[in-house]
């Protein structure tokens, strides 16, 4: 006879949601930003990745991956990567309370002492942001190197920022600026 | 201690017997030759007889993936294969960056080795543990880009495909594979030898990982490599224009020889037609990178507008291969450039080679030694219509443009009537720069004495690149690199004057040693913003064997000796090092007048002075001066005692 269907409680402890430690001191939280438009698709955030969380180079076992498009190019690679939600899913989805935030990063880290490798958080999650070590089987995801993303590092093109958050804004404006300028060059020329 | 960097097996494949065997790598081997290139000498000595016909199913393909590639090492995106190219009878290398090695190396390999003949076309499917024989009937027939799009259709893109063309399958010689559609791979013919064994594609997934001696270690250079290139005056021009980033200095510091290496390329005419503005603004879609390079020199082209607006290619260096059009064919715009760019690339004919040849032949017609009998009725001029007429023929291999792709050795013999006069080759290579206009320097030289044939990047030596700097600044450079005292004495023989002969081995050595651990090399460009004790902390921070700068470069010289002695065995010497005829004409030019043959310093060199520099070569390399062959002595310093005895036994040396 199979086993009785279980209702799994909402788990008590809310990962997903914590105050950030940086914020009650008035600094401002930084994202880890990606930008299609300038990743190149040469796999160091990925390699780099691997190498520092697991010791090897391996895409499989990267927290970020770069998906290629068509021929490849600009525009074409979209890294995907854990954008560290405010309400998570992949923190609201686990069973266990595996996923919590750290304070100090703003990272939504997984507890591998916890984790059940049941997977639901990597199904949960939208964006391919968390996947499964399947060596550690257990899930994983990006951390953001306690604060100091490698990858951001290895990335010479641009496409990955480590960004306080009023700073991307103002670029994003700053972007936003130019492609009016280019349009009011083409109208009024 | 933990070791790193080499998976530790070979993949054999044999095609006719649909075997495929994997052997374990012997570590001592990997320590003597490295990898790569290095391990491809050492396999094709041992393994490939060097009289094969390159059409036979017994020529074999050595692939190698360094010890470094697959690792986030900086620029750690070369293999290198190696086999006996049709185009030219030499054994030799090509390398290529894109995702393929990265993924045999994650597959859990260092070398493929593949032989034999499939009985009919078949692909080949490379995903960690699994390698499979797959059948190709369906793609047999299809361009590089279709190909590659049916492979991912089915596998999944994240497969690395390497495809040959239609000119491929059709046994061209001057064809190029491409990888994942933009990486280029084995000029002089990998994609026939390809075609002869049926074998239309690879393709690879890696799976697996690449372990990593001291992780820390090779993350604390890294990020000081990249820093430093962040740091780099030309930083971001390289992010922005990729290889467009050398415009200037084709249109008007070197510039580019036209009309079969009888003028230069006007630099008023380069600028109306080829400006960086309006590469960006009109041709311009997007930029690739190889593994972990930070110059992404794949361009993604699409024309924006006008006739052939909407034409797509993906091309590797691609300013160069802009030159090549618009010098050597002439196609007279930049939309043109692409429109014909995109055809090779799809058929998989060689931008480098193919061009050189349309050259030729319309000098030629000119001259009244082809007619309009051979030409099939059309007249051949430098345009756009020639190019793609000549490239159709060839991609059919038939007619004329068949005849011409099957290289200048063969071209040669099968138009006779004293062309060869015309031919601007060595070894059946086209040469790509012209010492008259950018001065007897490092890859001008290694044109002539490359063992594969006149083929340039082997000669790199970063400074050459600027034409006004004194001698005294290359010093640094060979210091920095390794290069010992002794040498340096005998280079800068006198104050204000180096022996460019003497210099060229070091800079060869330095290539080879990139192409064997699978550094990208791309010239000046990245190497600019490396030190040489870069390689020797990455190489021992990968693989974990302690290796100084000074024994890596010992390796690479045993490499480089090695890859010559193939080339000996297979009937090559110092008659083959011959200096283009047309190099000792001067060169009329419409902006920059009379250009003449001279060495780096602007002093005229006449043919004795040319015979001079290949002595001064050979004795610094520890050649035979009358032979160009390694000595006894030589090899047996290199350790290569078997090589010595093979070649004594064969009676190449005494």
């Amino acid at each position: 006879m199979p086993p009785a269907l279980v209702t799994v409680p909402s788990p008590l402890f809310r990962g997903g949601k914590g105050v950030l430690v940086r914020k009650e001191k008035g600094e401002m939280e930084k994202a880890l930003i990606i930008n299609p438009d300038r990743c190149t698709g040469c796999h160091s955030c990925e390699l780099v990745c691997s190498l520092t969380h697991d010791e090897e180079c391996n895409l499989n076992l990267s927290r970020i991956g770069i998906m290629k498009t068509g021929g490849g190019g600009t525009n074409e690679n979209i890294p995907v990567v854990c954008q560290q939600c405010r309400d998570a899913f992949c923190a609201d989805a686990c069973v266990v309370g595996a996923i919590s935030r750290n304070e100090e990063t703003g990272a939504l880290v997984v507890n591998e002492n916890l984790c059940v490798g049941c997977k639901t958080c990597v199904i949960a999650c939208p964006l391919g942001g968390v996947l499964y070590h399947y060596i550690k089987a257990c899930s994983m995801k990006c951390d953001l190197c306690n604060g100091d993303p490698q990858c951001v590092k290895a990335c010479v093109y641009g496409a990955l920022e480590f960004l306080a958050l009023d700073e991307w804004g103002r670029k994003k404006r700053l972007k936003g600026a130019e492609n009016l300028t280019h349009l009011f060059q083409v109208i009024y020329r | 201690m933990k070791k790193g960097g080499y998976a530790g097996q070979i993949l054999y494949i044999d095609l006719s017997s649909e075997n495929v065997k994997k052997e374990p790598l012997d570590m001592e081997l990997a320590k003597k030759f490295l990898g790569g290139f290095g391990l491809n000498c050492k396999l094709a000595w041992d393994l490939l007889d060097p009289k094969v016909d390159p059409l036979a199913p017994e020529n074999m393909i050595f692939m190698g993936i360094g010890p470094i590639v697959g690792t986030a090492a900086p620029v750690s995106s070369k293999h290198s294969v190696m086999s006996k190219w049709p185009s030219t009878g030499t054994i030799s290398p090509g390398t290529t960056g894109g995702d393929f090695g990265l993924n045999v190396k994650l597959s859990g390999y260092d070398q493929v080795v593949i032989k034999g003949k499939a009985r009919k076309p078949v692909y080949i499917r490379i995903a960690g543990d699994e390698v499979e024989i797959c059948d190709a009937s369906g793609l047999w027939g299809r361009d590089n880009y279709v190909t590659a799009d049916m492979l991912w259709e089915k596998h999944g893109r994240n497969y690395a495909a390497l495809t040959i063309g239609t000119a491929g399958e059709r046994l061209v010689n001057t064809t190029i594979c491409l990888v994942d559609k933009y990486s280029s791979w084995g000029k002089g013919g990998l994609p026939a030898i390809m075609g002869s064994k049926n074998l239309k594609a690879l393709i690879a997934y890696g799976n697996k990982g690449v372990k990593i001696a001291d992780p820390a270690r090779l993350i604390k250079r890294t990020q000081m490599i990249f820093e430093r290139f962040r740091k780099h005056r030309d930083y971001q021009k390289l992010v922005d224009l990729g290889t467009m980033d050398g415009f200037a200095g084709w249109a008007d510091i070197h510039g580019m020889s036209m009309n079969n290496w009888s003028g230069r390329f006007p630099t008023q005419e380069a600028y109306r037609l080829y400006g960086t503005d309006y590469y960006l603004e009109n041709i311009k879609a997007g930029r690739c990178a190889d593994p972990t390079c930070p110059v992404g020199c794949k361009d993604h082209v699409k024309i924006k507008k006008g006739e052939y607006a909407g034409t797509e290619a993906w091309v590797s260096s691609f300013y160069g291969r802009v030159v090549h059009m618009a010098a050597r064919c002439q196609v007279g715009s930049y939309e043109k450039t692409v429109k014909a760019q995109e055809f090779f690339q799809r058929t998989g004919l060689c931008i480098h080679s193919y061009t050189a040849l349309i050259d030729w032949a319309v000098e030629l017609y000119e001259r009244g030694i082809l007619t309009k009998k051979d030409t099939g009725g059309v007249e051949l001029k430098h345009d756009f219509e020639t190019t793609m007429y000549l490239a159709e023929q060839a991609n059919r291999n038939e007619g004329l443009g068949g005849i011409l792709s099957k290289g200048y050795n063969q071209a040669i013999k099968e138009i006779g009537r004293g062309c060869e006069k015309y031919a601007v080759q060595v070894k059946g290579m086209e040469p790509l720069y012209d010492p008259r206009i950018n001065r007897m320097s490092g890859p001008e030289l290694n044109q002539v004495v490359n063992p594969r044939g006149a083929h340039a990047p082997q000669g790199c030596i970063t400074l050459y690149m600027s034409k006004d700097l004194p001698a005294e600044a290359f010093r640094p450079w060979l210091e920095d690199r390794g290069v010992p005292k002794d040498a340096l004495e005998r280079i800068f023989s006198r104050p204000g004057y180096f022996n460019i002969a003497r210099m060229l081995p070091y800079g060869e050595d330095w290539v080879a040693f990139m192409n064997t651990l699978g550094l990208g090399c791309l010239r000046g460009r990245v190497d600019n913003f490396f030190k040489g004790e870069d390689w020797a902390e990455i190489y021992s921070a990968v693989t974990g064997f302690e290796m100084s700068l000074e024994e890596l470069r010992q390796a690479a010289r045993r490499n480089y000796t090695l890859y010559k002695a193939l080339n000996v065995r297979a009937g090559f010497s110092r008659e083959d090092d011959i200096f283009p005829e047309r190099w000792f004409e001067p060169l009329q030019t419409s902006d920059r007048g009379t250009m003449v043959l001279s060495d780096y310093f602007g002093n005229p060199l006449d043919r004795e002075d040319c015979e001079k520099l290949l002595e001064d070569y050979y004795d610094e390399r520890g050649w035979d001066i009358k032979t160009g062959i390694p000595t006894v002595k030589t090899l047996k310093e290199l350790e290569l005692e078997d090589v010595a005895e093979d070649l004594k036994s064969k009676g190449f040396i005494k």
